[in-house]
């Protein structure tokens, strides 16, 4: 650092101190008199990062001192970039509205409850046997959409450029083709395995560049000056390349036989989730409680069917009733679920079977699992839900119930959920939903010039819990109605702090986000203009009698029912969610294509006339076991029906 | 700032994407050079490193001028404004600017010219500057390069009698840089067409504290025809509501402004400025405006100077202001169009003014 110093008007004491990451004290009087009181001081800077001021002390006094950067390109990149991939970069760099590149990419870096990378890269998706029919991520497909983004890079340096401090930074900028190319060589020494693909793409990418003709016009940048900048810069790139490639192709060579030797024998078996865990000890540790055999029986089909979903999507279990069915599928999900990065083992069972399901897991916990009980997570501590013992479970009887459910992160997320048959399909209705859609309309559209929305947001907090049917909630609070205004003007996120801060009864307080991560991010997607147009007529004051003021509030209750249905139709169709396995108990009724539970398992093509559940739990499952006891009568068809549906899984083949 | 930058827009949300914000700062600021004189006194608080911060020192008073030079390859624009380069001066406030663009087909050179003058005047008055650190030569590069690359274009041709000039406050830098005052410069290109104004229309957030004497007015009033009654046109703030139960509005000026003005027997009116947008959301007024008539000349200017004796240079110290007067003269025609576009941006100003001494309180 460069310091300029008039010593006629020094102080007798000062300091300077630089603030940034930490306070660091640069220099003081003292020891600027040591130095000979200099006129241009030049101090170290040995940290990374730049300070973000610097305050000068003297006296009692204080004060900021401007201070600016030789070389701008030398300014250490923000540290959120290093979340940026090669191929990330490549897009900003290529792309015809950086801007909009930016924005796409810092979209897909906010946290998904539905993504954990920690468990994730425990099973990585290239290597996943069972995913190898992934067109998408094949080496075909890989190469060719990074071949169109090389030519659109390259089209992209081509275009008349108007200075040469934008071309020094399309060269060396943060995002520019120095940084993509350091990232590329990045990617390419931590590269499992030989780094092939890799350096393809690092030479690929040269080549690109030294294809580049550039094409001025008038006023731009002339080519003489354009090529007295570039071609040096590409030569040192390439050079430096080189030298760092070669150093690692040296490293490479001992690696080789490792490396032969691990994709030969060793690899690790990343289909250990269709092993039985030890401690599902169902068969191999008898009890008097049922007959040895059916026990020995159970352990074989449930190591049987295991070992087929490691090969096809689905399983029908077609014991007969009394055969044990019921264990042998928990035994099944449970092995899944504990292993299983992907969320949950969902096993769905008609309403009225619910209960006799969670009672049958706390008999499997109790017989076939050594060590483990079972806990339900609603209403359970934040301890006993990390207990490492504890087998996980939550009920969903409606649709939300299980959006909340698979919203958890990871280390508390239910191992199995047991979902009613019927809750994908059913109209679904909750206040905090409906409250989250008014947030996002009057968010969205109550500024700028739309006075009369302004004046009802401004109103509403007195209205809402009879338009969102919630009335009484308020009372519970602190904050009366005021309670919906703060919420209104709170991020959903922390609607659960602001609410369990406010009500005064323990019980009412909730115990999760009220509103699902899946609904929040579809929020954004919706058309909420009707919603806004609606608001617009909400009462601003008590007056014309209460007849009136529900009148109104029911007029713009019914259209937010409407987009609320919308919403959630779009919603279990599009959230994007994964579970591992698929228990579905007395799958007969699924031999029917058109019924409300077998259209959940397709796809849906579009959105329009998508009624409620369609397509709910499509794709979102890498395998499934029906369970079935009752025969198939009219004919062969019916059985193909129901394997119809293991069409649904996620398997991506062909 | 999006309105007023084409080109150069951030189009991520701050509040939504703030790190897509930051990525296309970074860029957007890593591809050009961006430097900018601010006071010394506001120099160093957190700011982006990719532009250059060249603190103005003025003693006793202030760098307060908010002059933008944008250039293209092929395009150039002058930004004189009353914004500060702040979240309330381009998102909030009530505020004034002015715009000349120059492009190859039409260049107002006069004015760039003058708005490069002043630029490299408030460069000479950055601490340390005669011994050219990086940070001026970038900046003085930056201007001869705007200048070199307007060189070429044709000058505008002049349009019957209207003009538009920039006119500046600046402290003496030395005998041959005497020091300049907005007020003067305005009224003497009044005194060379048609003789003194006998009108002024005065918008400003600020005014001198001294509650007796108005030494902005008293020079106004001083520059003004002697030989006609003069007109005074105050148009002010009004001050936030301090508990008073009183349904007489109080005005954010001082006293001073109408007894200076009955000191020198002026005809003068106050009015109120606004505080609240169309949809009731405040919007504090920022702008200044200062507007001269007289039957055949009219000009307007906006910009930085406040009705101050520093801001107008018309006290012992002198602010760095700058300001865009634009002034019609001779035929009715050209100062009945300067009139009325005076009108339009005085058109907030609310009625009836309240005249009454006693709501005159500072």
């Amino acid at each position: 650092m460069i310091l300029r110093f008039d010593p006629d008007e020094m102080p007798e004491l000062w300091s300077i101190q630089a603030i940034g990451h930490d306070v660091r004290e640069l220099l003081n009087s003292d020891g600027w008199r040591q130095r000979g009181s200099p006129r241009v001081d030049e101090v170290d800077w040995v940290l990374s990062e730049s300070p973000r001021k610097l305050l000068v002390r003297w006296g009692d006094s204080e004060a900021f001192l401007p201070f600016n950067v030789e070389d701008g390109n030398q300014l250490p990149p923000p540290s959120r970039l290093e979340q940026m991939s090669a191929e990330d970069m490549l897009l900003v760099l290529a792309a015809a509205d950086p801007s909009a590149a930016f924005r796409y990419w810092s979209r897909s870096q906010e946290p998904s409850d539905d993504f954990d990378s920690d468990l994730d890269s425990a099973s990585p998706i290239d290597l996943d046997a069972l995913r190898r029919y992934d067109l998408q991520t094949t080496f075909l497909h890989r190469i060719r959409r990074r071949a169109r983004i090389l030519a659109r890079l390259r089209a992209s340096i081509e275009q008349p450029i108007w200075g040469k401090q934008s071309l020094e930074w399309k060269l060396n900028g943060l995002i520019g083709v120095g940084a993509v190319a350091e990232r590329l060589r990045r990617e390419y020494e931590s590269a499992d395995g030989g780094g092939d693909e890799a350096l393809l793409m690092l030479a690929d990418f040269l080549i690109v560049l030294d294809e580049v003709c550039y094409e001025p016009i008038e006023g731009s940048l002339p080519k003489t000056e354009f090529d007295g900048i570039y071609r040096p810069f590409l030569n040192g790139l390439a050079e430096k390349l080189k030298r760092d490639v070669a150093l690692r192709t040296t490293n490479l060579v001992g690696r080789r036989d490792a490396v032969l030797d691990w994709s030969s024998g060793s690899m690790p078996k990343l289909t250990d989730i269709y092993d039985p865990p030890e401690e599902l000890v169902l068969g191999t540790r008898l009890n008097a409680r049922l007959p040895e055999a059916d026990q020995k029986r159970q352990r074989e089909e449930v190591v049987g069917i295991l070992s087929r979903l490691r090969t096809q999507p689905g399983v029908i279990l077609a014991d007969e009733v009394g055969m044990g069915k019921t264990f042998v599928a928990l035994g099944i999900a449970y092995s899944v679920a504990v292993r299983s990065p992907r969320g949950p083992a969902i096993v769905m069972v008609p309403p009225n079977l619910v209960e006799k399901w969670v009672q049958d897991l706390k008999t499997f916990c109790e017989l076939y699992l050594e060590s483990r009980h079972p806990l339900l997570v609603d209403g359970a501590t934040r301890k006993e839900l990390t207990d490492p013992a504890a087998v996980r479970f939550g009920v969903a009887r409606h649709s939300i119930d299980l959006m909340k459910l698979l919203d958890d992160p990871p280390s508390r997320r239910c191992h199995l959920i047991f979902l009613a048959q019927g809750a994908m399909g059913r109209l679904q209705t909750d206040k905090w939903v409906r409250l989250a859609l008014i947030a996002e309309a009057l968010r969205r559209h109550g500024r700028g010039g739309a006075s009369r929305l302004i004046l009802v947001k401004k109103q509403i907090h007195r209205f809402l819990a009879e338009l969102i049917k919630a009335v009484g909630e308020q009372s519970a609070s602190d904050w009366g109605e005021n309670l919906w205004g703060e919420l209104l003007r709170s991020s959903v996120d922390s609607w659960k702090d602001i609410y369990n801060g406010a009500v005064k009864d323990q019980n009412r307080r909730l115990a999760d986000d009220p509103v699902p991560k899946a609904v929040t991010r579809m929020l954004k997607s919706l058309d909420l203009n009707p919603l806004a147009t609606a608001l617009e007529l909400m009462p601003l004051k008590a007056t014309g009698g209460a007849a009136r003021i529900t009148e109104r509030v029911t007029a713009v209750r019914a259209v937010l029912r409407e987009i609320e249905n919308k919403l959630w139709s779009q919603v279990l169709a599009q959230a994007r969610w994964r579970s591992p396995l698929l228990v579905m108990d007395e799958a007969h009724h699924l031999k029917n294509p058109a019924s409300l539970l077998a259209r959940q398992l397709q796809s849906t093509e579009s959105t329009e006339d998508l009624r409620t559940g369609d397509g709910a739990l499509a794709n979102a499952f890498d395998r499934m076991l029906f369970l079935t006891a009752t025969p198939f009568q009219l004919g062969h068809h019916e059985l193909v029906n129901v394997l119809t549906r293991f069409g649904g899984v996620a398997w991506n083949e062909g | 700032m999006n309105s007023v930058w084409p080109g150069f827009e951030i189009e991520s949300e701050p509040d939504r994407e703030d790190l897509a914000c930051l990525l296309e700062r970074e860029s957007k600021l890593g591809s050009v050079y961006a430097g900018v004189l601010v006071d010394h006194a506001m120099a160093g608080v957190e700011h982006s490193l990719r532009w250059d911060v060249l603190p103005v020192r003025i003693r006793a008073a202030k760098q307060h001028a908010k002059l933008s030079l944008l250039v293209w390859s092929r395009h150039v624009r002058v930004i004189v404004a009353s914004a500060n380069l702040t979240d309330p001066g381009y998102r909030t406030n009530y505020e004034v600017a002015g715009v000349v663009d120059l492009s190859p087909g039409e260049a107002n050179l006069q004015l760039l010219a003058e708005a490069v003058a002043f630029l490299r005047s408030l460069i000479e008055l950055v601490p340390g500057a005669a011994e050219r650190p990086p940070e001026i030569r970038r900046a003085t590069e930056f201007l001869d390069k705007t200048e070199s690359t307007a060189a070429s274009w044709p000058p505008m041709p002049r349009r019957g009698t209207i003009r538009q000039q920039l006119t500046c406050t600046l402290p003496k830098a030395d005998e041959a840089h005497p020091a300049r005052s907005s007020l003067t410069e305005a009224v003497e290109a009044c005194r060379r067409r048609v003789g003194s104004p006998n009108e002024a229309w005065i918008a400003s957030p600020f005014f001198d504290p001294d509650p007796k004497r108005s030494r902005a007015t008293e020079a106004l009033c001083k520059a003004m025809a002697r030989d006609s009654k003069r007109k005074l046109r105050f148009c002010v703030p009004s001050a936030p509501n301090s508990g008073s139960t009183s349904s007489v509005p109080r005005l954010a000026a001082p006293k001073a402004l109408i007894l200076s003005a009955k000191l020198y027997e002026a005809d003068f009116k106050v009015e109120m400025l606004p505080q609240l947008d169309a949809d009731k959301n405040p919007r504090p007024w920022h702008a200044k405006m200062l507007a001269l008539q007289s039957p055949k000349y009219s000009a307007m200017m906006v910009g930085s100077s406040n009705f101050t004796g520093a801001g107008l240079g018309v006290g012992a110290h002198h602010n760095a202001e700058v300001l865009i007067r634009r002034s019609g003269w001779g035929r009715k025609r050209n100062s009945t169009k300067m009139s009325r576009q005076q009108d339009r941006c005085y058109q907030r100003a609310s009625f009836p003014p309240p005249t009454a001494p006693e709501t005159t309180g500072a």
